[in-house]
């Protein structure tokens, strides 16, 4: 899949995990490749800087904690301004999707 | 897992924000290469592979550190010293680069000293040798009889030396190879320098004797 869609997508996709529980990065990535069957070919390293502005942004909180093996996983969790951020970000999407699907459809003369 | 820090170290070094946000920032990705090497490895790989495979994963250093930059800012001593280290990095291939010239031009005037002290024994000694045995050149004082006289026999003895080009050839590629074994201080190129200039001023200082030969041999006849 196109890299430039995904990256423009990364923060809804982000936005959308952390509202069903609180997620580290790597278990972000691994969700994300579990969900869509490795159709996402985009780069793990690139979750980061996205994580950290929706953090900057207050979209999301990271909170360090530790595991039982000893080591430390930053989860994050999404907060009350993201929530309202992404129901706005669902609602451009749809509007998107639809949009698209229009002219898609209309070049295919299905209209 | 060298390869890991290797890796963090890269995308991070020039990471702009507070100290404990930047360690924050390399803990943090460290943690994700690690759980996808541990999964990697969970699925059969060997360490090494699976390392590898996790960093391909995570996208090129290049990539990583730009899109983290954007979001961080850049360290304003990290990019000072990064832009030093490349500017050392350019002089050192610079140096190498002359260095080697400048070798390769002593090596060159080394080689036409020998080939000029080498034509001078072999084509013209004999013939300077039948010009006095003849007498065909008339010294016209006693100072310029001792010229002669002085010249002959130090071509003679050069001409003794040289006749065992083997030895001398042996002599000298064993001393450079002692030199190049045994010589570890980080001004070696110096050194090899300037015992290959030293050697090309004996070489002239020869060479320039020999020329009096020459001059005997063109010496007008009375």
């Amino acid at each position: 899949m196109d890299t430039e869609l995904i990256k423009g997508t990364l923060s809804l996709l982000i936005l959308s995990l952390l509202r069903r529980k609180a997620m580290y990065g790597y278990e972000i990535a691994a969700t994300v490749h579990e969900k869509t069957k490795g159709a996402f070919t985009w780069k793990e390293g690139s979750l980061y800087p996205s994580l950290h502005k929706l953090e900057a942004e207050r979209l999301i909180e990271g909170k360090w904690e530790e595991k039982d093996t000893g080591r430390k996983r930053k989860f994050y969790h999404i907060t009350a301004a993201g929530k309202s951020t992404l129901e706005a970000k669902l609602e451009s999407w749809k509007e998107l999707v639809w949009a698209v699907n229009v002219i898609l459809e209309n070049r295919h003369g299905k209209d | 897992m060298e390869k890991i820090e290797r890796y963090v170290e890269e995308v991070c070094r020039r990471l702009g924000g507070p100290r404990e946000m930047r360690l924050h920032v390399r803990q943090e990705l460290r943690e994700h290469l690690l759980d996808a090497v541990e999964s990697l490895r969970a699925g059969g790989m060997s360490e090494q592979e699976a390392v590898k495979k996790a960093l391909e994963d995570f996208g090129a250093t290049a990539e990583v550190r730009g899109a983290l930059e954007e979001a961080h800012g850049q360290r304003l001593t990290a990019v000072i010293v990064e832009k030093a280290m490349q500017w050392k990095e350019k002089t050192m291939k610079a140096r190498w680069l002359w260095m080697t010239v400048a070798q390769i031009a002593i090596v060159t005037v080394i080689l036409l000293e020998v080939a000029f002290v080498y034509g001078l024994l072999i084509f013209v000694l004999p013939k300077f040798h039948d010009m006095v045995i003849k007498g065909w050149l008339v010294a016209p004082d006693q100072a310029t009889a001792n010229l002669i006289s002085w010249s002959s026999s130090y071509l003679g003895r050069l001409a003794g030396w040289l006749s065992h080009p083997c030895w001398l050839f042996l002599a000298i590629a064993a001393v450079w190879t002692l030199f190049e074994w045994r010589v570890q201080s980080e001004n070696k190129a110096w050194m090899r320098l300037f015992s290959m200039g030293l050697g090309a001023v004996i070489l002239f200082v020869v060479a320039a004797a020999a020329m009096i030969l020459p001059l005997m041999v063109a010496w007008p006849r009375r």
